[in-house]
């Protein structure tokens, strides 16, 4: 009997390329790293615990489909002709879930319409100015990315600007772009996308650190506002600009409808729908989006030539963000005669609401009196509105080109 | 060059877009806030 053929996870070792057996192992060690970092809560244990999960099994169940094909029977993302994704629909058990909810984008539009559960507008509507204009600086990796993909790393227009897009630091936006620009390489930049979300949470606080000096981070801010925003104010406020960003951007509109129903059902008060959808939707969603991003992470869909630079990009354009979302907290604070504490730039990069959290984390670290959360907020609210307005014009301008 | 150009075309569409957005909350509320002190002011 050949046990090689018996054990068929560990027999495809013997008779796959090197570099994909090298890539095998590694991606398996990966995953339980993961799961380790995820289950200590270093990483984000929602998207990281099944993507960690996902990764070791996609990698360490390969077998023999068939006399020359090794694969497994999770998912295979590749497979577009129509005979052969009807067969592999009734055999890998994921690929209902990656044809008819991942692959369109359904798993990323709950995810935002959760993001605008989650999402207060009050804040962007009593500061609109202040909390665009920082919004706009931490789109900055968004926008200088395009040319440092085109030009520095040779990438077509579609593949630099769903790598651009990586900036906007918003998973869903990731998604959506991915799929609509450069579907060729949606598996990659959207496993690669991820990973890097995950470690903003750990490495934004030292750029803080860095850039902005002990007495600006524990800056009180001054407030001016004299009126609450009310839940009919913010109701009206809902569904007038999804109506003029639908208008305007019609190829974001399925996250802009996602995003803005969102914080209209948080106003309506209606409670049954908030529940559904914070509680059963948005974690299933994102429990999905972590398993299916695992088990896409499989050695033979990553270990391809675009993977290198686009992890590259990805870097640069997160860190420039992060870097242009504190100089937006910077320019704020010398208009407002220096009563502005610039830690509240980094929340402008649109990771609801994790940056607004790190940014009250670092001020509170200098000065335990010090209250930024409903500024780094706003901030944070307009960076989810900016990265939609700026990922539909890259989808609306980028085929003109 | 010319795909900085377009980046800067992009985010300068978008700088536009997003201060339209932030004008349009600040009429939308003067809008609103102006209507119910009329209607306020009827009902005295």
């Amino acid at each position: 009997m050949d046990l090689l053929n018996v054990f068929q996870g560990i027999g495809t070792l013997f008779v796959q390329d090197p570099n994909i057996v090298i890539g095998r192992l590694a991606l398996t060690l990966v995953g339980i790293v993961l799961v380790y970092l995820g289950a200590k809560g270093t990483l984000e244990p929602l998207v990281m615990i099944p993507m960690g999960f996902g990764m070791v099994a996609a990698n360490a169940g390969m077998l023999f489909l068939d006399a020359n094909q090794v694969g497994n029977l999770i998912v295979s993302p590749l497979v577009s002709e129509t005979t052969a994704l009807v067969n592999i629909l009734q055999i890998n058990f994921l690929q209902p879930i990656y044809n008819l909810a991942f692959s369109n984008n359904l798993i990323a539009c709950i995810v935002f319409m959760g993001v605008g559960i989650l999402c207060d507008v009050g804040y962007v509507m009593a500061y609109p100015f202040t909390s665009m204009l920082i919004a706009l600086c931490a789109e900055l990796g968004t926008i200088l990315t395009f040319p440092i993909a085109t030009n520095l790393f040779g990438l077509p227009a579609s593949q630099a600007a769903a790598a651009s897009i990586v900036g906007t630091a918003d998973g869903p936006m990731v998604l959506f772009s991915a799929m609509i620009l450069a579907p060729e390489i949606f598996v990659s930049i959207t496993v690669m996308a991820y990973l890097y979300l995950s470690l903003c949470y750990a490495g934004y606080p030292y750029l803080i650190r860095l850039l902005i000096p002990k007495q600006y981070r524990g800056l009180k801010v001054k407030t001016t506002v004299k009126h609450n925003i009310t839940s009919k104010e913010k109701m009206i406020f809902s569904i007038v600009v999804c109506t003029v960003l639908c208008w305007l951007l019609p190829m974001a509109a399925p996250l802009l409808l996602s995003f803005f129903l969102g914080v209209a059902i948080r106003e309506s008060g209606v409670t049954s729908y908030i529940n559904m959808i914070e509680s059963t939707f948005l974690y299933a969603a994102t429990f999905f989006l972590g398993l299916m991003l695992g088990v896409l992470c499989d050695a033979n869909t990553i270990l391809n030539p675009t993977v290198l630079p686009l992890l590259i990009l990805g870097f640069i354009s997160l860190a420039l963000s992060g870097i242009g979302g504190i100089g937006g907290g910077y320019l704020v604070y010398f208009i407002n005669h220096r009563k502005f504490n610039p830690t509240i730039g980094i929340a402008g990069v649109s990771c609801v609401p994790s940056t607004a959290k790190i940014a009250q984390h670092e001020a509170a670290m200098v000065n335990k009196r010090v209250l930024i959360l409903q500024f780094a907020m706003g901030a944070c609210v307009c960076g989810v509105i900016t990265s939609a307005i700026l990922t539909g014009l890259y989808v609306a301008v980028i085929p003109m080109l | 060059m010319g795909d900085l150009i377009v980046a800067l075309e992009i985010y300068g569409m978008g700088i536009i877009i997003a201060f339209l957005v932030a004008v349009m909350i600040k009429v939308l509320l003067f809008c609103i806030r102006y209507f119910e002190r009329d209607n306020n002011s009827e009902k005295a």
